[in-house]
């Protein structure tokens, strides 16, 4: 499979992500939830922009991996929704099964989201490892 | 999972005897075709895992328009005792009271139909739609306070609209909601700049046309005329709503996570907490603040779409006849009384994607209404029909008083998509005479009414079990997707 991509449930739209440990993960969970909001133009995102990028910290302990992950796109989710933020990558200070501690990295959005994510489920998550990577399916509710 | 697993007790109601986990049967309201797709999609192994709760009564229930959702299947519904049963979030979603509102009028579609355009573009320019924060009521921290406390009623006192009017919302638009601590602040910043804001995905506002009339005395006390116009809206508690969901099913899942699986059962997104704990209660607590959100929600925005109707038509909304026929819930949990066994219990009722249907005679039915039931509103697809039906004694024994929602999801939004590739969606309805404004191409694409199964299959068996009876018919005019 590739590092992300996004698919459809009959009713929802979840993203397949993975990566080589949890920070390879997180990033690509990045990627493919902004594949999900911009589609094609997802491609722009992260290219150079007037707007310097703003860190937004980030940090979370949680009771497992899937916990971690529900909260961190959550964060990501918030920042474009209501503050109008893209987050365009992350850099990650540490990350386990049970804890990120990140910077976000966001610049304001001067694109047109083609969908509302309501919020992210936990709809049978699961963070497996398979060859060696960290491998999840997140769906959202939409 | 196989159809033959299923007891055909008729022609539309599909019995699973309890097996394995379950603690009860499950029972499907549909036609064969739609219990095999429901096999297909999976959504009956999500009927499953509901009927393996602990402390279901009775059975776990999905309605025709049935379709794979999160955890709970889209038209699933279940009932907990109050006292000793559970509640889960997952059984109302997180688009908290996410309902549909349909207004009469005595307007003649011919009266309507030179402003048929001018009425839907303005529709969309000035009622706030999509992923968008820009609410034209914007709320102080004390008026927010207000609208969760006080739902519908905190619009008319202090913004616009009838109280009488609140007769005809489920719940008369207001649940109980005293502990505003228990909501977070993120959740009061995504509510508070999205209150009178329809949102996108498939929500919408349509002028709908009174097509057919199939009970000529219920239509009569609904205020429904064959030839005149109605409003359809169709939207829930927004951010606002999705947040408190979030919010809850963190604090539920701290202690809910062993609970989940020694009831054997794996998917997360049906976590739960009893009724009576402090989790429990502060859930219960907290959806009825959305739910109180969504039903003003539902008020400004009709009061919005009115004062466009006033000014094209250069009329009150008296004299053009537009009243509130109903507002009701398709997403939530509510406390209820129904017999089970030949007693009276008080079960905490859960409907995801489903309709409560209130028969002639039961008091939380509108006294105005209660000679003929409690009407029960299923929108179809864009630019398919509304038909709006009357609640039954037969759903009260057999259904706890809940029927169908909606046509139900067919097609995923990719195949949606990727099917309507070449159609110029917009073009393709107005050659149907129907309007479509939206700002999101996108959108109308996933949104095209293949990506649906045929309302008219649903409403066969909703009535044919019993579950609800056919009022009328409403066919689309002038449709506005979020």
């Amino acid at each position: 499979m590739e590092n992300y991509e996004t698919f459809s449930t009959t009713a929802d739209v979840g993203i397949r992500i993975r990566g080589k440990g949890y920070d390879g993960l997180f990033q690509n969970a990045v990627n493919a939830l902004n594949l999900l909001y911009f589609d094609d133009s997802a491609e722009d995102i992260g290219t150079p922009r007037d707007a310097p990028a703003h860190r937004y910290p980030f940090e979370f302990h949680g009771d497992g991996c899937e916990n971690v992950l529900v909260n961190f796109l959550s964060e990501i989710v918030h920042l474009l929704q209501v503050e109008n933020k893209i987050t365009t990558g992350i850099e990650v200070h540490e990350a386990s099964e049970t804890h990120i501690n990140a910077d976000l990295l966001t610049i304001p959005c001067d694109l047109e989201p083609g969908l509302e994510i309501k919020s992210v489920t936990y709809h049978n998550l699961e963070v497996t490892e398979t060859n060696g990577f960290k491998c999840a399916e997140v769906i959202f509710d939409i | 999972m196989e159809l033959g697993y299923f007891n055909k007790l008729s022609p539309y109601r599909w019995v699973l005897k309890k097996r394995e986990t379950m603690k009860v049967d499950a029972e499907i309201f549909a036609t064969e075709d739609i219990l095999k797709t429901a096999i297909d999609d999976g959504s009956v192994q999500q009927v499953v895992n509901v009927a393996s709760l602990p402390g279901i009564v009775s059975r776990s229930f999905a309605m025709p328009d049935i379709h794979y959702g999160y955890g709970f299947s889209i038209g699933g519904a279940a009932a907990f005792p109050a006292e000793t049963g559970i509640v889960l979030p997952g059984g109302v979603g997180y688009d908290i009271n996410c309902g549909v509102r349909l207004l009469s009028t005595t307007i003649p579609a011919g009266e309507a139909e030179k402003y048929r355009e001018g009425i839907g573009a303005s529709i969309l320019r000035d009622i706030p739609t999509g992923l968008t924060n820009a609410t034209n009521y914007k709320l102080n921290p004390k008026e927010f306070l207000r609208v969760l406390k006080k739902g519908a009623e905190e619009i008319v006192t202090n913004f616009a609209g009838n109280r009488e009017d609140l007769a005809f919302i489920e719940s008369s638009g207001q649940l109980e909601f005293d502990e505003p601590e228990i909501i977070s602040a993120r959740a009061i910043e995504r509510g508070r700049t999205q209150v009178g804001t329809l949102g996108g995905g498939n929500h919408f506002i349509e002028i709908q046309l009174v097509d057919e009339i199939y009970d000529r005395g219920a239509a009569d006390v609904y205020g429904l005329v064959k030839g005149n116009i109605a409003i359809m809206i169709h939207t829930g508690s927004r951010g606002f709503g999705h947040q408190v969901a979030t919010d809850f099913i963190e604090r539920i899942r701290k202690k809910g996570l062993d609970k989940l699986s020694k009831s054997g059962i794996t998917d997360q997104q049906l976590i739960f907490a009893e009724i009576q704990s402090k989790e429990g209660r502060h859930y219960l607590q907290a959806l009825n603040a959305a739910s109180n959100f969504a039903w003003a929600n539902r008020h400004l925005l009709m009061e919005d779409i009115i004062a466009i109707f006033e000014h094209y038509f250069k009329s009150s909304a008296k004299s053009l006849g537009i009243g509130l026929v109903y507002d009701q819930a398709h997403n939530i949990a509510k406390f209820e009384t129904h017999v089970v066994n030949g007693k009276e219990e008080k079960l905490l009722v859960h409907r995801k994607g489903a309709t409560r249907a209130f028969p002639p005679g039961h008091a939380d039915v509108p006294v105005e209404y209660r000679g003929v039931g409690q009407p029960v509103l299923i929108p179809g697809s864009m630019g398919t029909a509304t038909y709006v039906l009357k609640g039954t004694r037969k759903a009260m024994e057999i259904s706890f008083g809940t029927s169908a929602h909606g046509a139900g999801r067919r097609l995923s939004r990719h195949k949606a998509i990727k099917f309507a590739q070449e159609i110029n969606v917009r073009n393709r309805l107005k050659d149907r005479n129907i309007l479509v404004f939206s700002n999101s191409k996108r959108g109308l694409k996933e949104e095209i009414p293949e990506a649906y199964k045929d309302i008219d299959d649903v409403i066969e068996v909703t009535e044919g079990s019993g579950i609800s009876e056919k009022v009328a018919r409403l066919v689309p005019l002038v449709v506005i997707k979020g």
